[in-house]
């Protein structure tokens, strides 16, 4: 994509001096920030609000900037809006259809009026050497000229492998989870006198949509400090999926990026910058996208990773996306059809090459596997795949062992680094994981010519997770039988979804029983075959059903609620239940057509907050509770009803649901996610 | 319908079916099928149908497998909103789907007349070349490929649509031809290797070589091009280079897929059995295409490859063996 806007430079010479005799004034919007960086060259991004005179100046040191990089050498993409010539590359704007659906109140996914991008094709240089830069409009300095600003060329290509990369996925929120996340990384970086190479973002960078005040917002602007010396190698997540488009390489995340299309920085051409591979150092690097291409063993994207990895002869293979082949976080990898194709369809064609690490993200947690071969089946199991059952670790049960170079069928490590500044979750225990973490942070990778070593940083700087890939000699792995598994600990569990699915036996969902009441009043019904539903009848007492295992304050719950019945009814969410005259309720009461939250106390109940509304029987409603350390929050079919303070008397207790005496209440589903912090 | 011939379908039609999912929001990407089909149900019961839900629930059948359910809700979508165009460009995918060629050639037709632009036109082209293909009428899907081919961005896929029906029509040369255009407008390696796969077919044999030797020195694994080498040789009958390059091809794939190869990359199996047939051993190929082992006889036969490639074989007690 990109050779060709450079050719187009050319011919708009005319506009770029055009620009440049108006120009006045221009302010740095975005960066300068590194991408494409090769042995030989580097491309340096940047965007001004206005009109500038583009111009790249480096040197061996800050204040001999002796170099120049401007005219044809800069590409130039502008905003819609902009009058310059009809073939200038143009940065996103929002479909006119799209733009006629947003909401009103939803901000402009589209490119801001009046920007520029520039990037500046740096080349001739040395290998592994340390440049200055400056970004200028005209003589005015915009950025740069620094000790801050600088980057480093590639090591020749025939290098030993020694880096130090930054993995990072899901991340971009805006949170302050993430900023703690590129803080500890600053200070573990810091502390071990190694400073980052290289970063690879596993997508998800800019929530909740990749517009491109998104972009701006949640990525280039917090890691600035970051980008503007060290290259960010990314892959597609669904959230920048929501506007750029894989087929067509079109939308905010293809205008932020310029990666290789056609082989630029070692690896085949893929045509695309949805999906690319690289070289760095006999470290071999393939980034594909799981989101929004043709996932089919047969199709455009796994040919091409064949060819790719047919031709590679590094001594490290990296993989890496978005959609986890493995895991049980805030995603189900045995459930969702990306990940079970990535799974199927790719871990096959990379295994076969020899592949030894992929980095995926989407699900948000950490979890990181054993070392394992051919872990295609769904769902995944750990028999007959895992061929080092141990933790990795130097220190524990020592490192895993692979032969040197790339064989097949040695083994692989597949980290899930989800975790980098969203609410992390986890639904369950995927058998091939060793180490899993629902707390913060990001990966760090040290990599030398025999040895890869992970390590997770936590939002705290803690190392919580470290194993090491040891190649050299010749080994010959082999499947470990009744390999370790980890235990599935439901009250490390925090995301739990109860649809009363048809492997609900006898009624009862797993972990869930009767506090009080009728004690055969829970039974599932299944509804003209489509879906099943919780039928909850009380008797002369009121029915409670508890989750058992889930005690906690901070959480959200919500269920679809149904009265079947002609009386005057209430019924609703239990929580911190503690025993039948100790709980919380949110009930829909049709008595007085309200929904209420109260505290029943030694027997006694006391309203907290009440308000009226519209209550259609035999109808759904939607009842959602969020109680969480910035406030307590109820909403009634999607529409925020009112807030409450639980005060200090709320303490730890189940959740769960309640029918009033002699009435019938149906409870379609059960969502629960517990905060985690 | 055969449940392989459904795949094959489905392989061909996928990249439509996402070209259709791009054209709108894919705000319910976040969880399995089930789950959002069943958000989405409630949703339109509660708030009301709509095109848009009703064509993002649609997508979530076919992504479930369930085609008649797609068409339905493709069709409801349609009904309220005509000119929707991700709903037709999906319906017209999901008819093909489901072999009704008629039904899906109207909906495509009915897409181009609502479509203002070579790139809005291009995906309801490329439908109609399927269609076309699938009537195995090479001409006109050529015709409808080279109409998709007007797009700004085309497809690989379309490119590589385009070279499939001139080789039906034995074109050979205005295949390579065409091939060697598509290069120019994107360098992708896919295409890259079509063309030179194509240059063997139209008996371009020196040109062929001279790739295919670039290409065997600068790969690592080699049995692609030891295969197309040796059908290179078979076109200038050569049998005893053609079993040369066929039994190294063979060797070297053995060494990747180890001892199980039911369990590996299916192309090494595939690309396995295109070398036992060069080596006129079509019962072993077929064996190895339906049960993914190899015969004894071809174990026996052929020697494992150099240890320097795959240390573990030496050590490996043989292959498996039915």
């Amino acid at each position: 994509m990109h050779t060709s806007f450079l050719r187009r430079t050319y011919a708009l010479l005319p506009t770029l001096l055009l620009i440049a005799t108006y120009s006045h004034g221009a302010s740095l919007y975005r960066g300068p920030y590194l991408q494409m960086g090769t042995p030989q060259s580097m491309v340096v991004v940047w965007r001004t609000e206005g009109m500038s005179t583009p111009e790249l100046r480096y040197g061996l040191a800050p204040e001999t900037l002796d170099q120049v990089v401007s005219g044809s050498a800069i590409t130039l993409r502008v905003s819609e809006d902009v009058g310059a010539e009809n073939d200038v590359p143009r940065l996103y704007k929002e479909p006119a259809e799209s733009a006629a659906k947003r909401n009103p109140k939803d901000h402009d996914p589209s490119t801001a009026p009046d920007t520029y991008q520039y990037e500046a094709h740096v080349k001739g240089l040395k290998p592994g050497n340390t440049y200055y830069y400056a970004v200028y409009d005209g003589d005015t300095r915009l950025a740069g000229g620094d000790a801050a600003h600088h980057f480093k060329t590639h090591p020749a290509a025939d290098s030993a492998p020694d880096m130090r990369i930054w993995v990072l996925g899901d991340s971009g929120k805006g949170s302050k989870e993430q900023i703690m996340v590129f803080d500890a990384m600053n200070e573990f970086t810091a502390k071990s006198e190694r400073p980052l190479d290289h970063f690879l973002h596993v997508g998800d960078m800019a929530y909740d949509d990749g517009t491109d005040w998104e972009f701006q917002k949640r990525f280039f602007e917090p890691y600035q400090s970051t980008l503007r010396n060290t290259v960010c190698w990314p892959a597609i997540g669904n959230h920048e999926g929501v506007t750029s488009r894989g087929i067509s390489g079109y939308g905010p995340y293809f205008d932020a990026y310029v990666v290789p299309t056609a082989g630029e920085v070692g690896g085949a051409a893929s045509g695309t910058e949805a999906y690319y591979s690289f070289d760095i150092a006999g470290v071999h690097f393939i980034c594909l996208d799981s989101h929004d291409l043709d996932r089919k063993p047969d199709g455009a994207m796994a040919q091409w990773l064949r060819a790719d990895l047919e031709q590679t002869s590094a001594q490290w293979l990296i993989a890496f996306w978005h959609h986890p082949p493995y895991s049980k976080g805030t995603h189900d990898s045995d459930a969702e059809h990306r990940e079970i194709e990535m799974r199927e369809s790719f871990m096959p064609i990379l295994e076969s090459a020899g592949v030894d690490l992929t980095l995926t993200g989407h699900s948000h947690i950490y979890e990181r596997s054993m070392l394992m071969d051919g872990a295609y089946a769904t769902p995944t199991v750990a028999e007959g795949v895992i061929l080092d059952d141990g933790d990795g670790n130097p220190k524990g049960d020592g490192a895993y062992r692979k032969s040197a170079g790339l064989q097949p069928n040695e083994g692989s490590v597949s980290i899930v680094a989800g975790h980098g500044g969203t609410t992390n979750g986890r639904m369950g225990t995927s058998p091939v994981m060793r180490s899993i973490s629902v707390e913060h942070g990001s990966v760090i990778l040290d990599i030398t010519a025999d040895s890869l070593t992970g390590i997770m940083v936590d939002k705290y700087g803690a190392t919580q997770d470290l194993f090491r890939i040891v190649k050299s000699g010749s080994v010959s792995p082999q499947p470990v039988k009744d390999p370790w598994q980890p235990a599935h600990d439901i009250s490390l569990i925090s995301r739990h979804h109860f649809n009363f699915a048809e492997d609900t036996p006898g009624g009862v969902p797993a972990y869930w029983e009767v506090a009080t009441g009728n004690p055969t009043g829970m039974s599932v019904i299944a509804d003209e075959g489509k879906s099943r539903h919780l039928n909850a009848v009380a008797k002369a007492t009121p029915l409670i059903g508890v989750f058992r295992p889930n005690r906690t304050q901070k959480f959200q719950y919500e269920s679809y609620l149904r009265f079947p019945g002609p009386s005057d009814e209430s019924a609703g969410l239990v929580f911190g239940y503690v025993d039948p005259a100790n709980y919380w309720q949110l009930v829909v009461d049709l008595s007085t057509s309200s929904l209420r939250i109260s505290q029943v106390s030694e027997g006694k109940e006391r309203l907290i907050t009440e308000k009226e509304v519209s209550v259609v029987r035999e109808k759904w409603i939607k009842i959602k509770m969020v109680l969480s350390n910035s406030g307590n929050a109820v909403s009634f079919d999607d529409t925020p009803t009112f807030q409450f303070d639980a005060g200090a008397e709320l303490s730890d207790g189940h959740l769960g649901f309640i029918v009033s005496a002699e009435n019938t209440a149906e409870f379609l589903s059960f969502k629960i996610r517990e905060q985690v912090p | 319908m055969n449940r392989v011939l459904l795949q094959r379908r489905w392989r061909r039609v996928a990249p439509l079916l996402l070209f259709a999912v791009f054209l709108t929001l894919p705000v319910f990407a976040h969880d399995n099928p089930g789950d959002v089909i069943h958000a989405l149900t409630h949703r339109m019961e509660e708030g009301g149908v709509t095109a848009r839900l009703l064509t993002a629930r649609a997508f979530e059948h076919s992504y479930a497998g369930n085609g008649d359910a797609a068409v339905e809700d493709f069709e409801a979508a349609l009904a309220l909103q005509p000119s929707y165009g991700t709903a037709l460009s999906g319906l017209g995918t999901a008819l093909l789907l489901q072999d009704k060629l008629g039904d899906a050639e109207q909906i495509a037709r009915r897409g181009l007349n609502t479509s203002d632009s070579p790139d809005r036109r291009a995906p309801y082209h490329a439908l109609l070349a399927q269609i076309h293909e699938r009537a195995l009428h090479w001409e006109e899907a050529r015709h409808r490929w080279k109409e998709a081919l007007a797009a700004t961005r085309p497809e690989v896929d379309w490119f590589l649509g385009e070279a499939q029906c001139l080789a039906q029509l034995e074109r050979y040369d205005e295949r390579v031809a065409a091939l060697a255009i598509a290069k120019t407008r994107n360098p992708s390696v896919v295409l890259h290797r079509a063309w030179i796969r194509a240059l063997v077919d139209a008996h371009q044999l020196e040109q062929a070589h001279r790739e295919i030797e670039k290409n065997l020195s600068a790969s690592r694994w080699k049995s692609t091009w030891l295969l197309l080498r040796a059908q290179v040789h078979a076109r200038e009958h050569a049998e005893a280079a053609q079993h040369q390059d066929a039994e190294a091809a063979l060797a070297e794939l053995q060494a990747r897929w180890g001892p199980d190869p039911a369990t590996r990359d299916r192309h090494l199996l595939r690309d396995g059995a295109t070398a036992l047939e060069l080596l006129g051993r079509p019962n072993a190929a077929q064996h190895l295409r339906d049960h993914g082992t190899l015969l004894e006889e071809v174990t026996r036969e052929v020697p494992v490859a150099d240890s320097g490639s795959a240390p573990r074989l030496a050590t490996v007690p043989g292959l498996r063996v039915d």
